[in-house]
């Protein structure tokens, strides 16, 4: 008995990493064409707020997707979607800055980065025809 | 002949078709406040006796890239609001951008003038604002306390740029000059949307400074040149005249903290007016004004703040704050309050505010200082 309830725990401990890691790795991804080959944490924060647009003296397209913004805001951002949003209001009245554009889910942002000129995005799964330029 | 036309007709209309076309999407800000008018006394914290609902301005703007490139890109904000008695809609913002690269833009149209934080990163939406009410010396020309040209007319440049030790942001803006307009309604300040009295033009331009060492972090400094007129426009005055007053420059410094909930702002302000009057040219005179606020996010809901503004060192005989200028007094202000944000589109916010008021402070008229209090209410929304 004292066996199969030490089981039943392990497999309950399973279970709840399984879910919480659900969405493992946040990838950002970029056009096949686009002219840098990496990012690093501070330039991806850099511009989801809006603090810069280019890099390298390119102007980028940004991409956002819904199904796992919580994820990435936690990992590269630290700020809250409702904090994320709150700032994008504030840039776009005051700057008229663009905001990134929002998507279901991987497979639109997959789509978009891949056929966009000079596009970032991020994912979950590990995509194909587009360059990866940060895991974490 | 005919089969000509009629390819050259099919050709055009089919050029129309793959011609982007472009549908603006308008968002919109605006408040109700209720607010316990205060009744001004001689007495500390007296209280008011008078209360009153506002309708708040109704902000309606967006904006739009124009091309496919998104080089082009257009903005446009227009307000409704009751000046007392009926209501007007003001073009508060309108303006077409060129990006010339990443780090550069050209603008040309209507815009808040390079003077300062507050003036640029807060319009006319309350929603956005975490107080009621901008600073009082900082208010809209055609408020009651609105002392800085706060619009501009004309061009303008911004530029950023990345260094090893943070980023830079550079905005030159030059456009009509400020101008004193007396009507029969009153004075205020005419950003001049359609013409200028006068030769000179306008200048404003403002640095600001990201430390990469802080997040968050910026320093800033502005500089405003007016070659202020007086166009009087009323009845005594026949059709309006238009005279010199004065040259009007100001300066100004801050230093803002807004992230990890925190935002804390300060801001200092220089004023010098040179006389242009005939009779009394070139006599210059020095003022002083600022404010600081401070106010954190708890559970990105709850904003409790605090401000204090300063607007108490006026030189006692400078005419562009006098009766025969904008006719402002001297004030200090305490005002506390806390943000509710509902969720993104919708907050309310409660404010207290103690006025210390000093009409013609150290001058021949000064007045008794008034103290008052009063009490606000605003719900704002966003969509």
């Amino acid at each position: 008995m004292k066996k199969i309830g030490a089981k039943l725990f392990i497999l309950m401990l399973w279970s709840v990493f399984l879910v919480t890691s659900a969405y493992g790795e946040i990838i950002l991804i970029g056009s096949p064409g686009i002219k840098v080959d990496s990012l690093t944490p501070k330039q991806v924060k850099q511009l989801y707020l809006s603090r810069i647009s280019s890099l390298d003296g390119i102007e980028v397209k940004l991409a956002d997707s819904s199904e796992i913004q919580k994820e990435f805001l936690t990992t590269y951002i630290g700020k809250s979607v409702r904090a994320y949003n709150k700032s994008w209001i504030k840039k776009i009245f005051a700057e008229g800055a663009t905001p990134p554009v929002i998507f279901k889910n991987n497979a639109e942002v997959i789509d978009f980065v891949k056929k966009s000129e000079n596009a970032i995005g991020y994912v979950s799964s590990k995509p194909s025809g587009v360059k990866i330029l940060l895991k974490k | 002949m005919k089969k000509i036309l009629l390819i050259w007709m099919a050709i055009t209309f089919v050029h129309s078709l793959s011609a982007p076309a472009y549908a603006l999407e308008f968002n919109a800000f605006g408040d109700i406040t209720f607010g316990d008018n205060t009744k001004e006394g001689t007495s500390k914290n007296e209280s008011g006796e008078h209360s009153a609902f506002t309708l708040g301005q109704l902000d309606l703007w967006g904006t739009q890239p124009i091309d496919r490139e998104g080089r082009l890109k257009a903005f446009i904000e227009l307000v409704i609001e009751s000046p007392g008695g009926g209501f007007v809609v003001d073009l508060e913002r309108l303006w077409v951008e060129y990006s010339l690269m990443p780090e550069i833009q050209l603008r040309a149209g209507r815009f808040h003038t390079s003077l300062g934080h507050w003036n640029r990163t807060h319009h006319h939406g309350s929603h956005m604002q975490t107080s009621v009410f901008r600073p009082l010396f900082l208010d809209f020309e055609d408020g009651d306390y609105g002392v800085f040209p706060s619009h501009m007319v004309g061009v303008m440049s911004v530029m950023s740029y990345d260094t090893p030790i943070g980023r830079f942001r550079n905005e030159i803006q030059v456009g009509n000059g400020a101008t004193i307009l007396k009507t029969s309604d009153g004075t205020e300040l005419d950003p001049q949307n359609t013409s200028d009295v006068g030769d000179g033009k306008g200048v404003a331009t403002r640095l600001t400074y990201f430390p990469s060492f802080l997040e968050g972090l910026s320093f800033g400094g502005s500089y405003n040149f007016n070659g202020v007129k007086k166009n009087d426009k009323t009845a005594a005055a026949g059709k309006g005249t238009v005279t010199d007053f004065v040259d009007l420059t100001i300066g100004e410094a801050d230093l803002t903290y807004i992230e990890n909930n925190i935002e804390f702002i300060f801001e200092y302000f220089w004023i010098n007016s040179e006389d242009t009057r005939e009779t009394v040219k070139s006599f210059k005179r020095n003022s002083t004004a600022w404010y600081t606020q401070i106010g954190y996010t708890l559970a990105d809901m709850w904003t409790p703040y605090y401000r204090y503004e300063f607007f108490d060192d006026l030189d006692s005989v400078d005419p562009y704050f006098g009766t025969d200028g904008l006719n402002k007094s001297a004030y200090t202000q305490n005002v506390f309050g806390i943000r509710f944000d509902i969720n993104n589109n919708s907050s309310i916010k409660l404010e207290g505010r103690n006025l210390t008021d000093s009409p013609n402070k150290n001058t021949a008229t000064q007045t008794v200082e008034t103290y008052s209090n009063s009490y606000w209410l605003q719900w704002t929304f966003a969509f």
